[in-house]
C-alpha cells in the first residue's frame, strides 16, 4: 500500500520532463511518421502495382499458353489421323483437310446399304459427312453419305462398337473398311484458331490470343506440316499419318 | 489525474500506431500471399497439365507400338482367319511404366487385316488410347520354298533353242523341273540332270494373295491379265494370265503365272518360275535360288506388310 501511494505521488514529478519532451517531439515524430508512411506507402504501392502487373502478365501468358496448347492439341489430334492425301491444301493461314470422325467394318450388305460395326468420335451425320470406302486392294473410293441409322439386328457389335446402316448412292463390291470424314478447314484469323465445316462460317476454337505471325508452314507437304503458334518461341511439327505407322 | 490522463492518451496513440503497422503488414502479407498462391496455382496446374500430356503420350505410344508390332511375327493361327470371324487377340501386356495394352486382329475383305490396339492406365488416371493399322496378310507361308526347281508347271516344253542350267554354287541348286505331267524336252540343251518333282500347283494357290499385294502397291509387279515383258527387269512378277518374256529380255527373280509361261528365243530368266499352265521355253532358264529368294524377301512375300497406300487408320 505504501508503495502504491508513493508511486502515485511521485509519478507526475518523474514524468514531467518526458511529457515535455514528448510534446516537443510530436511535430518531429509527425514529420518522421508522415515521411516514413509516405515512403512505405510508395514502396508498398509500387510493389502492389508491380505485382499486379506481374499477375496480369502471368495470367496473360497462361491464357496464351492455354490457347496455344488447345490449338496444338486440336491440330495434332486431327493430323495424327490423316494420310498425306487427306490434306487438301495448306497456306500460311489455313489448312484444308478431311477430318476423320470414325470408321466402320462392313458386316452385312442389304441392297445398296452397308451394315457396319462402327467406332468413332461421334455418329455419322449425312448432313456433313462423306465416306472413304477402302477396297480390298487398299484403294479408296469416295462417296457421299446418304444416311446413317442404327441397325442393331444385323450384326453383333463388339465392345465400344455400334452397328449402323450406311447408305450410299452406290457401293463397290469389295469394301473392306468405311472411313467417315467431314471436309473442313482450320484457319488462323483474328489471332484465333478457327474451324470451318464445309461452307459454314469460321467458328473460333480458341481465345484470340495467338500472336501475329502464327500460321502454317510446310516445306514438303508429303512429309511434314508445321504449325507456328508463337513466332520464334513455339514451333510444333506434326508428321502426317502418325497413327501407329512403323 | 493529469498524469493518468496523459498516460491514457499516450497509450491510445501507441495503440493507434501499432494498429497502422499491423494493417500495413497485413496488406503486404496479403499481397505476397496472393502472388505466392497465384504462382503456386499456376505451377500446380502446369504440372498437372504436363503430367496429363505425358500420360496421354505414353498411352498413345503404347497403343501405336502394340498396333505396329502385333503382327511381327505373323502367328500361324491367323492363316485361317476369315472376314466376319471374331477378332483374335495377338498381343497383350503391360509396359515398364505400367500401361496395359492389347491388340486384336480382324480379317477384312481380300488380303487386308485390321490391327486394333488399345492401351489403358488404371485408376485413378483412367487413361485410354487406341491405334489401328491396316496390313496385308502374308502372301506365302513362312519358310516356303520359292525355288524348289527352275520351273514349276503343269507341263514343261523345252524347245530346240532352250537351255536349262543351274547358277553358281551355293545358289544354283539342281536344274530341276517341277511338273504334274512328264515334260516334253525335245532337243533342248540341258546342263546336268533334270529332276522331275511332284506338285507344281501349290504355289499357284497363293496367286490371289500375290495379286492383292501387287494391287495394293506392294513391291510386286503384277497383272490381273496377261503380261508381256519386253525390257530387262528384276523382282517378283506375277500375273493371273500368261507371262511372256519377249525375245532379248533378261529377267532376274521370281515369276509366277496363273496361265502359261512363255520364254521366247533369246530371252533369259535367272531365278525361278512357276506356271499354272504350261511352260514353253525357247530361251534360257538359269536356276538361281538366291535370286528367287532375294526377290521374295525384298517383296516381303512371307511377312505381313503395312498397306502401302494407307497403313494407319484413325484409332477410336
Amino acid at each position: 500500500m505504501v508503495t502504491v501511494s508513493l508511486s502515485c505521488r511521485t509519478g507526475p514529478a518523474v514524468r514531467a520532463p518526458a511529457t515535455e519532451h514528448a510534446a516537443g517531439a510530436s511535430l518531429l515524430e509527425l514529420v518522421v511518421a508522415i515521411s516514413l508512411t509516405a515512403v512505405l506507402a510508395a514502396t508498398v504501392g509500387g510493389l502492389l502495382v508491380t505485382q499486379l502487373r506481374v499477375v496480369a502478365r502471368v495470367a496473360e501468358q497462361v491464357r496464351t499458353a492455354e490457347t496455344v496448347r488447345i490449338a496444338i492439341g486440336v491440330l495434332q489430334g486431327e493430323l495424327r489421323r490423316v494420310a498425306p492425301g487427306d490434306v487438301r491444301a495448306v497456306s500460311a493461314d489455313s489448312l484444308a483437310l478431311r477430318a476423320f470422325r470414325g470408321y466402320g467394318i462392313p458386316c452385312a450388305r442389304v441392297g445398296g446399304s452397308l451394315h457396319v460395326r462402327y467406332r468413332g468420335d461421334r455418329l455419322p451425320d449425312a448432313d456433313k459427312d462423306s465416306a472413304l470406302l477402302v477396297t480390298a486392294a487398299g484403294a479408296g473410293a469416295l462417296r457421299l453419305l446418304a444416311a446413317g441409322t442404327a441397325a442393331h439386328e444385323q450384326c453383333a457389335a463388339g465392345a465400344g462398337e455400334r452397328v449402323l446402316q450406311l447408305q450410299f448412292a452406290d457401293v463397290p463390291d469389295d469394301i473392306a473398311l468405311v472411313l467417315i470424314y467431314e471436309s473442313g478447314s482450320y484457319h488462323i484469323a483474328s489471332r484465333a484458331l478457327r474451324y470451318r465445316l464445309g461452307g459454314a462460317g469460321r467458328q473460333p476454337l480458341t481465345a484470340e490470343l495467338l500472336l501475329s505471325g502464327s500460321g502454317f508452314q510446310t516445306a514438303d507437304p508429303d512429309v511434314r506440316l508445321r504449325l507456328v503458334t508463337v513466332r520464334g518461341v513455339l514451333d510444333v511439327a506434326a508428321p502426317f499419318g502418325m497413327g501407329g505407322v512403323p | 489525474v493529469s498524469a493518468v490522463r496523459h498516460r491514457r492518451q499516450e497509450g491510445r496513440a501507441g495503440h493507434a500506431r501499432q494498429g497502422g503497422a499491423l494493417l500495413l503488414t497485413l496488406l503486404l502479407m496479403f499481397i505476397i500471399d496472393a502472388v505466392v498462391l497465384t504462382t503456386m496455382y499456376f505451377a500446380i496446374m502446369e504440372r498437372r497439365l504436363s503430367r496429363n500430356a505425358d500420360a496421354a503420350l505414353r498411352l498413345r505410344l503404347a497403343a501405336q507400338s502394340a498396333a505396329s508390332t502385333a503382327l511381327s511375327p505373323w502367328p500361324s493361327e491367323l492363316d485361317a482367319l476369315v472376314p466376319g470371324a471374331a477378332p483374335v487377340r495377338v498381343a497383350d501386356g503391360i509396359t515398364h511404366d505400367g500401361v496395359g495394352y492389347e491388340a486384336h486382329v480382324e480379317a477384312l475383305a481380300g488380303a487386308l487385316v485390321l490391327v486394333r490396339a488399345e492401351a489403358r492406365t488404371p485408376a485413378p488416371v483412367h487413361g485410354r488410347a487406341a491405334a489401328a493399322t491396316l496390313w496385308l496378310r502374308p502372301a506365302l507361308p513362312h519358310d516356303y520354298d520359292v525355288a524348289p526347281a527352275a520351273l514349276s508347271a503343269l507341263t514343261v516344253v523345252l524347245q530346240d533353242a532352250a537351255t536349262l542350267s543351274a547358277g553358281g554354287e551355293p545358289c544354283g541348286g539342281a536344274a530341276a523341273l517341277r511338273v504334274t505331267v512328264e515334260p516334253a524336252t525335245g532337243s533342248a540343251t540341258v546342263e546336268g540332270d533334270i529332276h522331275v518333282l511332284d506338285g507344281a500347283a501349290d504355289i499357284i494357290s497363293f496367286l490371289p494373295a500375290l495379286l492383292a499385294r501387287a494391287a495394293a502397291g506392294a513391291p510386286v509387279l503384277g497383272s490381273a491379265e496377261d503380261l508381256t515383258i519386253t525390257g530387262d527387269t528384276a523382282g517378283v512378277i506375277v500375273a493371273a494370265g500368261n507371262i511372256t518374256l519377249a525375245a532379248g529380255t533378261a529377267v532376274r527373280g521370281l515369276l509366277i503365272a496363273g496361265g502359261d509361261l512363255v520364254i521366247e528365243d533369246g530371252a533369259t530368266l535367272t531365278g525361278a518360275a512357276h506356271a499354272g499352265g504350261a511352260a514353253r521355253v525357247a530361251g534360257a532358264v538359269v536356276l538361281d535360288v538366291c535370286r528367287a529368294i532375294d526377290a521374295a524377301v525384298a517383296a516381303a512375300l512371307a511377312r505381313p506388310l503395312p498397306l502401302p497406300r494407307r497403313p494407319a487408320v484413325p484409332g477410336f
